[in-house]
């Protein structure tokens, strides 16, 4: 290799100084060896990287168990009592019609909805992992807040609506 | 079993889509609470209005006479002042158990939203959630008691 190869064969020839060598200042300030080094290290995956799964690990004390069969309990106890009040106070086998079969029925479904998050929770306080168990069990229960949600809501507002109406009649008395 | 129970430690590892799980969840359960906090604080609010106007007519008016010759716009019936004065604090109790439970509602909701979203320590935040979730039914389970209780015995003394 001759002097005159021009700039190329120069900047190929500057990493083979030797390797304990000083490296040129020009070797850095060109696209050279050293950029692509940097680029590198920050794309390469680190093992310290933890691998795609859970982003959540929450270690549930001997306290949080208890605290789980408990709330598991009390929830089953109030699932069978709402599931058992519609039939108790209807009668069981009765006819049902209109409203009653509306209200009656989606309150037992409620305390179906309940129960089944209870024995979810209840599973979930006694295995290993609880996620699964307590994640069914939530899923559950936001069935039951929704039902409760809208039907408060439509109790609200016919309850405002019915207000408006006895105290217009009222002021024109 | 036993074994696994006494030393294996539960822990709770969640995924992304429990993650959106538990946050929606939160927000039906802080919306319910926000509603039953209304329901409540109005029932109160109407109990204490009914009385207060109440007691105004009755104490503006006093007792009727011989000579009042116009019959009452509304009849009670039968019903006492006793009587009433049971049903009013029957229905404060109501709205304040109501107006209870939403507040715990509410903050087993933001409980779980500080997990789902991570902030602080998450065990800590569930175990606050779940004693919250706790205490929420057993007042429902109390209100569920009443109103079965009620109900069975309005039912009694119809068919009587």
């Amino acid at each position: 290799m001759s002097a005159t190869d021009g700039p190329d064969h120069a900047s190929d020839d500057a990493p083979m100084a030797g390797p304990g060598g000083p490296r040129p200042a020009a070797a850095a300030t060109r696209e050279g060896p050293t950029a692509r080094r940097v680029l590198e290290l920050v794309t390469d995956p680190s093992p310290s990287v933890p691998p795609p799964g859970p982003t959540h690990r929450i270690a549930l004390s001997d306290r949080g168990r208890s605290l789980g069969r408990s709330l598991a309990r009390t929830m089953a106890a109030t699932g069978l009592a709402t599931l058992a009040g519609p039939a108790l106070l209807l009668g069981i086998g009765g006819h049902l019609h209109g409203a009653a079969l509306v209200v009656g029925g989606t309150v037992a479904a409620l305390g179906g909805w309940t129960t089944y998050a209870a024995w979810r929770t209840r599973r979930g306080a006694y295995a290993d992992d609880a996620a699964p168990s307590f994640v069914s069990a939530f899923r559950a229960l936001r069935v039951v807040f929704v039902v409760e949600a809208v039907g408060l809501f439509l109790a609200l507002a016919l309850s405002c609506f019915a207000f408006s109406i006895i105290a217009s009649f009222l002021a024109l008395l | 079993m036993n074994e696994l129970r006494t030393f294996a430690p539960t822990r709770v590892a969640l995924t992304p889509r429990d993650e959106r799980s538990i946050d929606s969840m939160a927000r039906w359960m802080g919306l319910l609470g926000r509603f039953r906090v209304l329901a409540g604080g109005l029932l109160m609010l109407a109990v204490l209005g009914v009385a207060l106007a109440y007691a105004t007519t009755e104490a503006l008016e006093g007792p009727a006479g011989p000579s009042d010759t116009t019959p009452p716009l509304v009849r009670l019936g039968a019903l006492s002042t006793r009587a009433l004065a049971l049903l009013g604090t029957a229905l404060m109790l109501l709205g304040g158990l109501v107006l209870r439970g939403g507040v715990l509602l509410d903050d087993a909701a933001e409980d779980f939203e500080r997990i789902v979203h991570g902030s602080g320590p998450a065990e800590r935040h569930l175990e606050s959630a779940l004693r919250r979730l706790r205490a929420f039914f057993r007042l429902e389970l109390w209100l569920v008691a009443l109103a079965l209780g009620a109900a069975l015995t309005l039912r009694a003394g119809w068919l009587r």
